[in-house]
């Protein structure tokens, strides 16, 4: 108990632990000494703070259990002492646990108000911690749109950096094209610039071309004035040229035949000068027969040496036969003299031979040396005829020039040129001929060229065999030379003279061939010297034929070389004026043809124009056929129109001639009427006198009684007079116009009567009519103010209009202001008018069609 | 309390980037105003370039020109083609 005690009060000094300890403290202070120590102890046990105390409360509390019997006394007082101890300590500890409780309510009070401070706080901090979440979110949101913020930015940089770039590139551009504009600017300055000075140039050359084109053809015209007037005068200088041409043409046709007689004649020179050749050669040949012959002799005349030689030899052995020889060799020796007596004759003869082929040489060429003279002289000759010729062909060249000045002409060009062509074919004959001739010649030339080199040959020839015989007589004298050698050693060679013999004998017989030979040789010789004479003679025949031939054919020669020249140079000059003919000609063509050509551009232009204009006129065409198709329908249309109306004004004449037949009727009658109402208007208005004095007496009486009247419906009523008045003043308004009706119908009426019926003629008219117009006019003609107004625009109308009123007025005037008159001035204006409108409107439709189709 | 300094830290770094963001869009603003003065700049002179009539007008008096030389070439040549057609036919 004392335990539970002690731990129950163990609780509360926790709470007041500071102030309870203090109080504590004395208690125990007070109450060690007190009965009540265990109490105390207990008390002094519940201390928590004062551990030394609750030791010594121990301690004591062992102590007082030891020190029971003692100190029981001590004890009671002691507990009276903590009795009383603690009853202040109850007191106090009442007073502080009093103390406490306030404390602890007003703690209490305060920890409420706390924790409602706290619950604020907490409110707050929940409000703080939602405050808190928003702007974290807010911020959050801030944050995404910092970031966003950022990426804008950024991409507002990569923007601004990509801007700038393409800025700097439209710079760049601009820059460009600033440059571009102003260099076609520039170029554009200088294609106008070049444009207007192209037209100034144009201008210019246009100018000029036109200067030169007048100049031009000026020249052209003057030129063509001088060539007709060159063209007349050649003209007549033409026959006589032609008669100068038949002339020379007879003379070429004898040249001609001279030609060819020339030819001939070369052709049988020629066949002479083959025969001559075919003899020389047989010459050569017997010739070399000759020579041959004489190579023989020569041969044989060695192996004679030989044969002497061994003779020799053999004389040697036989000197002693040479005695018995000698006689016969001196027999031989004296024909050997002989002999060489005949050779040496033989020599002679060929010597005289060759002098006289020398002779005959020299003579030839002599005679070659005259034909050359000759042919000189006729060269010469023919120089002198060629130079005439050419003179000849000068005075041809000089009418020739004539003739090509005649050729300039355009008209005979083209005869001239095919007489040139004639005459430059026959130059071309005769230049072949000419050629043949030369040819002839120079072959001819050759031919005598060749047999001066025969004849020279023959010369060498028989100079070879002259020195040939010479050399033979060389050798014959060394023949004997060593027969003299021989006589020397004929002593000593007797032994040979048998052999000698025997080569005397065989040499004799070899002479005798030898002499044969030579006999036959001579005769050879001879015969063929005598054929050379002959044929030598022949040759000078033939020589001086060829001279004659070469004589005539050098005079051909020469004129053909004059004709050659003169038509050469005639050639020449044609062929010149030939060449300028032709480029004049190519140029004329040029020219035409750059004409041409710009004749064609202005003929396609003027086609191109022309289609267009055709295309036009087709256009025109179509609209003159549209507008007269349209013409026709509009008069189609206007004489039907015309017609109608015309029907209609026939009808309406018709209608109107029986009303005015009608009304002429009426208008007797009412003039009847009239007079009989005149009569009585007469009566009637004296009448009317006495009936407009009673009226005006009624008419105050009546005015007195309208004036009672008023009074007493004013008196009575005021709704009543103005009725009253009006049927009054109706009353009185009717009046006058009954008067004036009663008056006036008696001459008024027929002609209001007649003015109605016109109207209602005119109504009727107007209902069956069908034309469109003139049923207006209809029902305006009802006055002449209308009519006047209507035919203004028509001065024939005017004039009946003129003329119709005065007949009007006149007779309105002298009969009266009715409707006879009017009927008739009436009918007479509407059939003016009718007429007028009629011709006036075909006439307007007339003129409209033409000047729509004008 | 490392909330709080995270919070702080962020705050901080917010305001940094706050500043830095409205430091980026002044600039922004700035080089924004320079553009929009190149743009307007290169709109006036595009303008101003198109609007030239320069070329046009030079064009046109180009194209007069050439007209005239082509009117000018056409009838004188043809005119004088007719003169002188109509000397020689006055002369034959």
């Amino acid at each position: 108990m004392e335990k539970e005690n002690r731990f129950k009060l163990f609780m509360p000094p926790r709470l007041s632990a500071g102030q309870v300890s203090a109080g504590r403290s004395q208690g125990f202070n007070r109450c060690s000494d007190d009965d009540f120590k265990l109490p105390f102890d207990v008390w002094s046990r519940g201390e928590i703070t004062d551990s030394d105390t609750i030791s010594q409360q121990v301690k004591l509390c062992s102590e007082v259990d030891e020190e029971n019997p003692e100190t029981m006394n001590e004890l009671f007082s002691k507990l009276y002492k903590e009795a009383e101890k603690i009853k202040q300590w109850k007191l106090t500890v009442e007073t502080e646990l009093n103390q406490k409780e306030r404390k602890l309510q007003e703690n209490r009070k305060i920890i409420e108000a706390q924790n409602k401070a706290i619950q604020e706080l907490q409110f707050e901090n929940g409000k703080l911690h939602l405050k808190l979440e928003d702007e974290i979110c807010e911020n959050k949101d801030l944050l995404k749109e910092a970031a966003a913020s950022r990426h804008l930015c950024n991409l507002l940089k990569e923007t601004y950096t990509r801007f700038t770039e393409k800025t700097s590139k439209y710079e760049q551009e601009k820059e460009a094209t600033i440059q571009l504009y102003e260099e076609l600017h520039s170029n554009v300055e200088r294609m106008t610039v070049a444009f207007e000075e192209l037209c100034v140039q144009a201008e210019n050359d246009r100018l000029e071309m036109s200067f030169k084109l007048k100049e031009e053809a000026e020249k052209v015209d003057k030129f063509e004035k001088e060539c007709r007037l060159e063209v007349s005068q050649k003209e007549k200088q033409i026959p006589a040229l032609t008669i100068q041409r038949d002339e020379k043409d007879d003379v070429i046709k004898d040249i001609k035949a001279q030609l060819q007689t020339s030819q001939n004649k070369i052709a049988d020179l020629m066949e002479a000068k083959l025969h001559n050749e075919e003899m020389l050669k047989e010459s050569q040949v017997s010739k070399e027969h000759l020579r041959v012959e004489l190579e023989e002799a020569k041969i044989s005349l060695q192996k004679a040496e030989v044969a002497q030689k061994n003779l020799e030899t053999e004389f040697q052995t036989t000197v002693k036969t040479l005695i018995q020889v000698t006689g016969e060799k001196e027999e031989q020796e004296e024909e050997c003299k002989k002999m060489k007596a005949l050779l040496a004759a033989l020599t002679e003869e060929f010597e005289t031979s060759v002098a006289n082929l020398k002779s005959l040489l020299q003579e030839e060429q002599n005679r070659l040396k005259k034909s050359e003279d000759d042919s000189k002289l006729l060269t010469l000759e023919l120089q002198n005829k060629s130079a005439e010729l050419e003179e000849m062909t000068k005075v041809k060249c000089d009418k020739e020039v004539q003739l090509e000045e005649l050729s300039e002409t355009l008209k005979e060009f083209h005869g001239l040129k095919a007489q040139l062509t004639s005459t430059a074919e026959k130059e071309q004959d005769y230049l072949k001929q000419l050629v043949t001739l030369k040819t002839d010649l120079e072959q001819e030339a050759l031919k005598n060229e060749q047999l001066t080199v025969y004849l020279s040959k023959l010369s060498l020839e028989k100079e070879q065999t002259a020195q040939e015989k010479n050399a033979v007589a060389a050798e014959l004298k060394k023949l004997q030379e060593q027969q003299e050698d021989s006589k020397k050693k004929e002593d000593n060679t007797k032994q040979l003279v048998e052999n000698l013999e025997e080569a005397n004998s065989q040499l004799r017989n070899e002479l005798e061939s030898l002499k044969e030979k030579m006999a036959k040789t001579g005769e050879e010789m001879k015969s063929t010297l005598d054929e050379r004479e002959e044929n030598m003679n022949n040759l000078k025949k033939q020589v001086e034929n060829k001279t004659k031939c070469m004589e005539e054919l050098q005079q051909e020669n020469k004129v053909l070389k004059k004709k050659i020249t003169t038509e050469s140079k005639k050639s020449n000059t044609y062929e010149g004026k030939v060449n300028k003919l032709q480029l004049e000609m190519e140029n004329i063509n040029k020219q035409h043809k750059e004409e041409v050509d710009i004749y064609k551009k202005d003929i396609e232009t003027r086609k191109v124009n022309e289609n267009k204009l055709r295309e036009e006129v087709e256009k025109m065409r179509l609209l003159c056929d549209e507008t007269a198709m349209i013409q026709r329908e509009t008069d189609a249309r206007c004489q039907h129109k015309i017609t109608e109306m015309v029907a209609l004004m026939e009808k309406h004449k018709n209608e109107y001639d029986k009303l005015v037949e009608e009304k002429d009727a009426e208008l007797k009658v009412y003039k009847m009427k009239q007079q009989k109402q005149i009569s009585s208007e007469r009566a009637l208005e004296n009448e009317l006198s006495c009936l407009k004095k009673e009226l005006s007496s009624l008419k105050e009486q009546l005015k007195a009684e309208m004036e009672e009247k008023e009074n007493f419906v004013k008196e009575h009523s005021g709704s009543m007079i103005p009725e009253s008045e009006k049927k009054h003043k109706t009353y009185v308004i009717k009046t006058p116009p009954r008067d004036k009706m009663q008056s006036g119908r008696s001459t008024n009426l027929p002609a209001e009567q007649s003015s109605r019926k016109k109207q209602k003629v005119l109504v009727q008219l107007d209902t069956q009519s069908d034309s469109s117009e003139h049923t207006d006019l209809l029902s305006i003609v009802s006055e002449e103010e209308m009519f006047k107004n209507l035919y203004k625009d028509y001065p024939q109308a005017s004039q009946l209009h003129s003329t119709a009123p005065k007949k009007s007025p006149a007779p309105c005037s002298v009969k009266s202001p009715g409707s006879a008159l009017k009927l008739k001035t009436m009918r007479r204006m509407r059939e003016a008018g009718w007429t007028a409108l009629s011709k006036m409107d075909r006439k307007r439709k007339i003129k409209d069609a033409v000047k729509l189709f004008a | 309390m490392a909330e709080s300094e995270s919070q702080e830290g962020n705050d901080y770094n917010r305001g940094r980037m706050v500043e830095n963001i409205k430091t980026d869009m002044e600039e922004l603003l700035e080089e924004m105003e320079k553009l929009t003065v190149r743009a307007a700049w290169m709109a006036y002179s595009y303008t101003a370039i198109q609007s030239n009539a320069d070329l046009s007008n030079a064009m046109q008096h180009s194209e007069d020109a050439f007209l005239m030389c082509k009117e000018q070439m056409e009838k004188k040549w043809q005119e004088v083609l007719l003169e002188s057609r109509r000397e020689r036919e006055k002369k034959e």
